[in-house]
C-alpha cells in the first residue's frame, strides 16, 4: 500500500487529511509504532493495517497521526463563558423543566483534560446542589491509548499548569514525582468512550446543552467539516452551545449555528 | 616429639644405621677376636706345628745322612760320606733354625696375651728338653763324626770298619725317638691349643650369629613398629590434608586449611594451600566484587539507559505535542490569513461603502439647503396669507353678521399660517441642523475614509504576515521532523544500550552464579544478596507493574471500546 492509497483511507475512515510532507511526517510518528509492531517499514505498516481484521492497527495508525497535545483550563475564556452564562442558563433551564439531566459532550477529549476541566467547572458552579443532578461529561475520541490515560486520570503537573487554584486544591492530588492525578470523584464524572467522529453518531441519543469539540477539525477538510458540525448542530439542544477550538476554522459553524462569542457558537432555540 | 616427618623418617635412617653400625662393630669386635685366635694359630700354633715337623723331618734326615754317609763309607764310597756329613750339618743348622724359629714365636706370642702364658711356658719347657736331647744328639753325633772321620782317615783307601760306631748310633736313635716323643708332645700341645682357639672360634660365631639375629630382629621390629606408626600418623594426616583439601577443591572456600595442621611438612603444605587458599579467596572476593561490579554497574547503566530511554521518550511525545501544538498553530495561521483576507476585502468595500456614504451626505447637504431656501418662499406664502387672513377679518368684522362665519374661517386660516410658520421655521432649523449633520457626517466619513484604507493595509499586512508565519511554520515543522527523527535515532540507542547494558548486567549475574560454586565467607566481596536483590526484584517490580495494566487493560478498553453511551 502507497502513501497515497493510505492518505485516502485515512481521509474515507476517519476524515482526516494527512499534510504534503505527509512521508516525512508520518515516518517521525510511526516509527515508534514501528518498532512495537516489528513492521520493517512504512509501506510494510500501511499494508497490515489496511488488511481486513486489522482496524486495530488502522485505528492506532490514526492515533498517531492525531496525537493531541492539550492541557487543563485550555482557552479560559471558554471556561468563563461556561460557568458564567452556559451553566446558568442550564440550570435555569434545569429548573423550568424539573428536569436533572446535564448534558455535556467533549466530542475530542483526547486524554479527557478537557472534560474533566468541564466536570471541575461544573462542580464549582453548582456547588453543592451538584449532587442533585444528574451530571457528567461523555468523553470521546478515537485514540484509544489517550482514553486510558484519560480514565486513569493521572497526568503531569504541567498539565495542570493554567487551572485556578481552587481547582488544583480540590480536584488533583499529587501521585509520585511530577504528577498529579484527578480526584476520584470527578474522574466518575467523566465517561470515555471510543467514537469515531466521521462515522454515524446515532449511537448517541442527542440533547447535549454544550458540545466541545475543539482543535479536531484542523485534521479535517472542508466537506467533512461541515458533516460534522451538521452532525454536531444536530446533536445540541435548542439553546445549546457549541465550542471549536480557535484555529478551527469557523465558516460552516456560523453557517449553521449563531456565534456568541469568538469559537462559541449557539443553537437557535425553538428551532 | 619429631615434628617433621623427614626428621622422623631421618631419626628412623639414623637409628638403623646407628643400629647397624653397632652390629657391624659389634660383628668386627667378634670376628676380631676370631682373627686374634686364627691369627694365633697362623702366627703361632701353626708355625710351631710346622717347625716341630721340620725339626722332626731335619732330626730324621740329620740321622739318616748321618746313617747313610756311615753307609756309603762301609761300602767304600768315603769320598760321599763326608757330603752325607756336611748335609748332617746342614739339617743340624736346619734344626736349629727351625727350633729358634718356635722360641722366637713362642716368645713373640708370649708379649701379648696373657691367658696362655702357661702353656707357652710349657711348650718352652718342652723346647728346652727337645734342645737339650738335640744337644745330647750333637754332642753324640760330633763324636761318631769324630770317630767316622777317624775310622776313615785310617782306613784309608780301603774300606773302613766302622761297626764301631754302631752303638753311638743306637744311642742318637734312642735319643731321637725321646726327641720326637717330646716334639710330639709339643705339637700335641700346639694342636690341643689350635684345637681351644678352633672352638673358642666357634663360640665367637656362635654368639655373635645369636647377637646379630637378636639385634636384628629387635631392632627389625623396633624398625617396623617406628616405621608403621610414622606411615599410619603420616597416612592419616594426609588423609586429613587430602579431605581438606577436597573440601577446598569442591570450591568450599570457607574450610580452614590450616587447622590442625601442625608444623610437618603436610602443614606446610596446607599452609602453602591455605595461601592459595587465601590467594584464591581473594582473587573470587575480587572477581565477585567485579561480577558485583558489573551486575551492579551495567544495572545502573540499565538505569540509566532506561532513563535515558524514557527522556528520549519524554522528548518523543514532547515532539510530537510540540507538532501536534505546530499543527493547530498552523492551522490558527491560515484561519488568520483566511480572516485577514476576508477583513481584507471588507475594509475595501467598507471603503467603497464611506466613500458612497460621503457622497450621499454631500447630496444631502444640498438637498438641506435646498429645503431650506424652498422653506423661505414657504414662510414668505405664510406672511403673505397671514396678511390675508388679516384682511379676511377686517372685511368680515365689516359685513357684520353675515361675516360671522367668514371671520372664523378668516381667524383659522391665521392660525394655520401661523403654524405653518412655525413649522417652516422649524424645518428652517431642522434643514439647518440636517446640513449641518450632512456636513459632519460627510467631514467623519472623509476622515474615516484614510482610517478604512490604513485597516486594509494592516491587514494586508497581517495577511502577509500570516503567509511569511506559514512558511515559518512549514519550516518549523520540517525541523520537528528531522529533530524527531533524531530522538527516534536516539530512543532506539538507548533501547539498544538498555538492551547491551542488560545483556552485561546478565554476564554479571552468571559471572557470580560462577563464583556462588565457591563457598566464600560474606566478608570476601560484596554483600551478594543484595546485589542479587537490586539486580532480580527492581525489573521483577516493573514487571508486576506492567502485570498489573496488562489485567486493567482489557476492562478498561472494555468499556471504552463499548459503543454503549448509557444516558448519552
Amino acid at each position: 500500500m502507497d502513501l497515497e492509497s493510505f492518505r485516502r483511507l485515512a481521509h474515507e475512515r476517519f476524515g482526516i487529511v494527512l499534510p504534503d510532507n505527509a512521508e516525512s511526517f508520518l515516518r517521525s510518528r510511526l516509527s515508534t509504532l514501528m518498532e512495537r509492531t516489528g513492521h520493517a517499514d512504512l509501506e510494510a505498516l500501511l499494508r497490515a493495517a489496511e488488511s481486513k481484521g486489522n482496524d486495530d492497527l488502522f485505528i492506532d495508525i490514526v492515533e498517531k497521526l492525531s496525537t493531541n497535545h492539550s492541557y487543563f483550563y485550555r482557552e479560559p475564556a471558554h471556561f468563563e463563558f461556561l460557568s458564567s452564562v452556559a451553566l446558568p442558563e442550564i440550570d435555569e433551564r434545569l429548573r423550568r423543566q424539573r428536569s436533572r439531566d446535564v448534558r455535556i459532550w467533549s466530542a475530542a477529549a483526547a486524554a479527557g483534560e478537557e472534560a474533566y476541566s468541564i466536570a471541575m467547572a461544573m462542580r464549582t458552579f453548582f456547588g453543592a446542589h451538584y449532587q442533585d443532578l444528574d451530571a457528567g461529561v461523555l468523553a470521546t475520541d478515537i485514540a484509544k491509548r489517550s482514553l486510558r490515560q484519560g480514565a486513569e486520570g493521572v497526568y503531569r503537573a504541567e498539565s495542570f499548569r493554567h487551572i485556578p487554584q481552587a481547582w488544583r486544591d480540590n480536584f488533583v492530588e499529587p501521585v509520585g514525582q511530577d504528577s498529579y492525578r484527578v480526584v476520584k470523584a470527578v474522574r466518575d464524572d467523566v465517561m470515555f468512550r471510543w467514537l469515531n467522529l466521521i462515522g454515524p453518531l446515532t449511537a448517541l441519543r442527542g440533547g447535549f446543552h454544550v458540545i466541545f469539540c475543539r482543535n479536531v477539525m484542523i485534521y479535517f477538510d472542508a466537506p467533512t467539516r461541515e458533516r460534522l458540525i451538521q452532525s454536531l448542530t444536530h446533536l445540541l439542544a435548542p439553546g445549546g452551545y457549541l465550542f471549536i477550538g480557535h484555529t478551527d476554522d469557523a465558516e460552516f459553524a456560523r453557517k449553521y449555528l449563531d456565534q456568541q462569542r469568538p469559537a462559541i457558537f449557539r443553537k437557535r432555540a425553538g428551532k | 616429639m619429631l615434628s617433621n616427618i623427614s626428621t622422623k623418617l631421618i631419626a628412623l635412617v639414623v637409628f638403623m644405621t646407628a643400629a647397624l653400625f653397632a652390629f657391624a662393630g659389634y660383628t668386627i669386635f667378634s670376628l676380631s677376636k676370631v682373627a686374634k685366635q686364627v691369627d694365633q694359630i697362623a702366627s703361632t700354633e701353626t708355625p710351631i706345628a710346622q717347625s716341630a715337623y721340620r725339626v722332626v723331618e731335619a732330626q730324621l734326615q740329620q740321622e739318616l745322612a748321618l746313617h747313610v754317609a756311615i753307609a756309603v763309607s762301609g761300602q767304600g764310597r768315603g769320598d760321599l760320606g763326608e757330603g752325607y756329613i756336611s748335609k748332617f750339618e746342614t739339617y743340624s743348622s736346619e734344626v736349629e733354625t727351625e727350633l729358634a724359629n718356635i722360641e722366637a714365636v713362642i716368645d713373640s706370642a708370649m708379649e701379648t696375651p696373657a691367658d696362655r702364658l702357661a702353656l707357652y711356658e710349657e711348650l718352652k719347657g718342652n723346647l728346652r728338653e727337645i734342645r737339650q736331647m738335640r744337644d745330647e744328639v750333637e754332642v753324640v753325633a760330633g763324636r761318631v763324626i769324630t770317630q767316622y772321620r777317624a775310622l776313615v782317615k785310617a782306613a784309608g783307601a780301603r774300606i773302613p770298619r766302622l761297626s764301631t760306631l754302631g752303638p753311638k748310633m743306637e744311642e742318637i736313635e734312642k735319643i731321637q725317638a725321646r726327641l720326637t716323643v717330646s716334639i710330639d708332645d709339643l705339637v700335641h700341645k700346639v694342636n690341643e691349643m689350635t684345637t681351644d682357639s678352633v672352638t673358642d672360634i666357634q663360640a665367637s660365631e656362635q654368639q655373635v650369629m645369636q647377637s646379630l639375629i637378636i639385634a636384628a630382629v629387635l631392632i627389625g621390629a623396633i624398625s617396623l613398629i617406628i616405621g608403621i606408626i610414622l606411615a599410619l600418623r603420616i597416612r592419616s594426616r594426609l588423609a586429613n590434608a587430602v579431605s581438606t583439601v577436597d573440601r577446598f577443591a569442591m570450591g568450599d572456600m570457607t574450610v580452614s586449611i590450616t587447622d590442625g595442621a601442625g608444623k610437618d611438612e603436610v602443614g606446610k603444605v596446607l599452609g602453602a594451600m591455605a595461601h592459595m587458599q587465601q590467594n584464591l579467596i581473594d582473587i573470587l572476593g575480587t572477581i565477585r566484587n567485579v561480577g558485583n561490579g558489573i551486575t551492579t554497574g551495567s544495572n545502573e547503566l540499565l538505569q540509566t539507559a532506561q532513563q535515558v530511554s524514557d527522556g528520549v521518550n519524554d522528548q518523543a511525545s514532547s515532539i510530537q505535542e510540540t507538532s501536534a501544538a505546530m499543527e493547530e498553530m498552523t492551522a490558527g495561521i491560515r484561519q488568520n490569513a483566511k480572516n485577514a483576507e476576508e477583513t481584507e476585502k471588507v475594509s475595501e468595500r467598507m471603503a467603497t461603502e464611506a466613500g458612497r456614504c460621503a457622497d450621499a451626505m454631500t447630496q444631502t447637504a444640498a438637498a438641506m439647503k435646498d429645503i431650506s431656501d424652498k422653506i423661505l418662499v414657504v414662510e414668505e406664502i405664510t406672511r403673505k396669507i397671514e396678511l390675508l387672513a388679516l384682511n379676511a377679518s377686517v372685511e368680515a368684522a365689516r359685513a357684520g353678521e353675515h361675516g360671522r362665519g367668514f371671520a372664523v374661517v378668516a381667524s383659522e386660516v391665521s392660525r394655520l399660517a401661523e403654524i405653518s410658520k412655525q413649522a417652516a421655521s422649524e424645518i428652517q432649523d431642522a434643514s439647518a441642523d440636517g446640513r449641518e449633520a450632512a456636513e459632519n457626517t460627510n467631514r467623519l466619513l472623509s476622515d474615516l475614509l484614510p482610517e478604512i484604507t490604513r485597516v486594509k493595509d494592516l491587514v494586508q499586512g497581517i495577511s502577509a504576515a500570516s503567509d511569511e508565519q506559514s512558511v515559518g511554520a512549514d519550516e518549523i515543522n520540517v525541523a520537528i521532523h528531522r529533530l524527531n527523527t533524531v530522538v527516534q535515532q536516539n530512543a532506539t540507542a538507548a533501547q539498544q544500550m538498555a538492551a547491551t547494558s542488560g545483556s552485561i548486567a546478565g554476564q554479571g549475574t552468571e559471572l557470580q552464579k560462577s563464583i556462588t560454586r565457591f563457598k566464600l565467607d560474606a566478608s570476601a566481596g560484596g554483600t551478594r544478596e543484595n546485589d542479587e536483590e537490586a539486580a532480580g526484584r527492581r525489573p521483577v517490580r516493573s514487571s508486576a507493574r506492567r502485570e498489573k495494566a496488562a489485567e486493567d487493560e482489557p476492562e478498561l478498553d472494555d468499556a471504552i471500546t463499548s459503543g454503549n453511551f448509557g444516558r448519552y
